[in-house]
């Protein structure tokens, strides 16, 4: 890869383990496994029972938050050993997290406190209803517009291409949305395994009191650059990234738009840090002329 | 509407059996008809899109998506080969395809 220039996008969840070849990669083990007990013991004991044959965590929100942020910070520490160095860094909505250690921001340990406080924070806010998220591939923009036109409380908080798009709110309404959806022809549309209205109006209040603890942390400019998923804007300073850090729990943001934006400056080759291959699959509804691997296809020789 | 011939099928055979043997990293002998995309090939809706994708430019149709994607409600796809025939529908109906009683 003499002519790339590359970036390291970094997935926000897990959804399963089936693609992830990372064990094959020589070193993984090791590294993965030593970050996973420094985890165990700043935040979770029972992260140390994590075992991908039986797809742990899968159901529970948080720990599964810490597992996508332990595989991104591994495979960060590979590829810099290897020499690799991405011009760029993206966070794919809670992704942020680990391309803030990989960009020198903030440490592991700050990482996983901010996972956790985040998730705290959300969890004492007084939303009363059930909440969650919904994607739905298949339909336009203006298709689900005309939608929502009878779910004024729902949001489209993300388009990760132009056929795809999730929603947050209430549970119930977003089931609705989403019979709606299979009638006007979506091949897709179902609630995503969480419980929080991410990237919500909903959970403005939370950020707020997350700005607290953001605000109160050790947070240094980054050496590599980050895109900010929310405003496509180059975010370089430790303001800038307090800010990013807080709005990215309650404001809309957009793959779709961030992708493009990053072929724009050049990036030819990017590589999804985390497990699995969610990011490769849905680059190939992204027009250009680039590269995508996963971190097996890169590392995996 | 693309002119449809002997050739069409086979064309639209070897696209789908080449494209899941790719994507779900089987060889392409373990595919047949009867391969159930989802039980068998762990296959997902975005394949589904992408390969819908590529026949589209292929064959330089006039279809909405969500137009086959109302066909594929009533029509429900399963196997390998009913996708292929769905395929075979969209190449010669294109956004006429609700229309096939």
């Amino acid at each position: 890869m003499p002519d790339s220039i590359s970036a390291f996008v970094f997935p926000a969840f897990v959804r399963d383990y089936h693609d992830d070849k990372s064990l094959l990669i020589d070193g993984f083990a090791d590294h993965f496994h030593h970050q996973l007990t420094l985890a165990s013991e700043i935040v979770d004991p029972d992260l140390s029972f994590f075992d991908p044959e039986n797809q742990t965590f899968l159901d529970h929100e948080l720990r599964t938050q810490y597992m996508a942020f332990i595989f991104g910070c591994t495979i960060s520490e590979i590829l810099q050993e290897r020499g690799i160095q991405p011009k760029l860094l993206c966070g794919y909505s809670m992704g942020i997290y680990a391309a803030l250690v990989q960009g020198g921001a903030i440490s592991f340990e700050n990482g996983l406190l901010l996972i956790r406080n985040a998730f705290q924070e959300i969890s004492y806010t007084n939303m009363s209803g059930r909440f969650g998220m919904a994607g739905i591939i298949g339909l336009t923009e203006p298709d689900i517009r005309s939608i929502l036109n009878s779910f004024p409380d729902l949001e489209i908080t993300n388009q990760n291409s132009s056929y795809s798009f999730v929603l947050s709110g209430g549970q119930k309404d977003l089931e609705m949305a989403l019979d709606l959806a299979r009638e006007e022809g979506a091949f897709h549309a179902r609630m995503l395994n969480v419980n929080v209205p991410y990237h919500s109006h909903l959970l403005k209040s939370a950020a707020l009191q997350f700005a607290k603890f953001v605000y109160s942390l050790d947070i240094h400019s980054l050496r590599i650059p980050l895109i900010s998923v929310l405003s496509q804007k180059i975010l370089y300073s430790r303001e800038d990234i307090k800010t990013e850090l807080v709005e990215n729990l309650y404001k809309h943001f957009n793959w779709h738009a961030t992708q493009t934006r990053m072929l724009k400056m050049g990036i030819n080759l990017f590589i999804e840090c985390g497990p699995g291959k969610s990011l490769k699959k849905n680059s190939k509804f992204i027009e250009g002329d680039y590269q995508f691997l996963s971190m097996d296809e890169l590392l995996i020789r | 509407m693309a002119q449809i011939t002997e050739n069409t099928r086979n064309e639209v055979q070897e696209v789908v059996y080449d494209f899941f043997a790719d994507e779900c990293e089987v060889d392409v002998s373990e595919i047949s008809e009867q391969t159930n995309i989802i039980k068998d090939l762990d296959g997902d809706s975005l394949m589904f899109l992408e390969l819908i994708e590529i026949f589209k430019k292929k064959y330089s149709l006039e279809i909405e998506l969500k137009t086959i994607g109302k066909y594929a409600v009533k029509n429900p796809v399963e196997t390998i080969g009913q996708l292929i025939d769905m395929q075979m529908l969209i190449i010669e109906h294109e956004n006429h395809i609700l229309e096939i009683v």
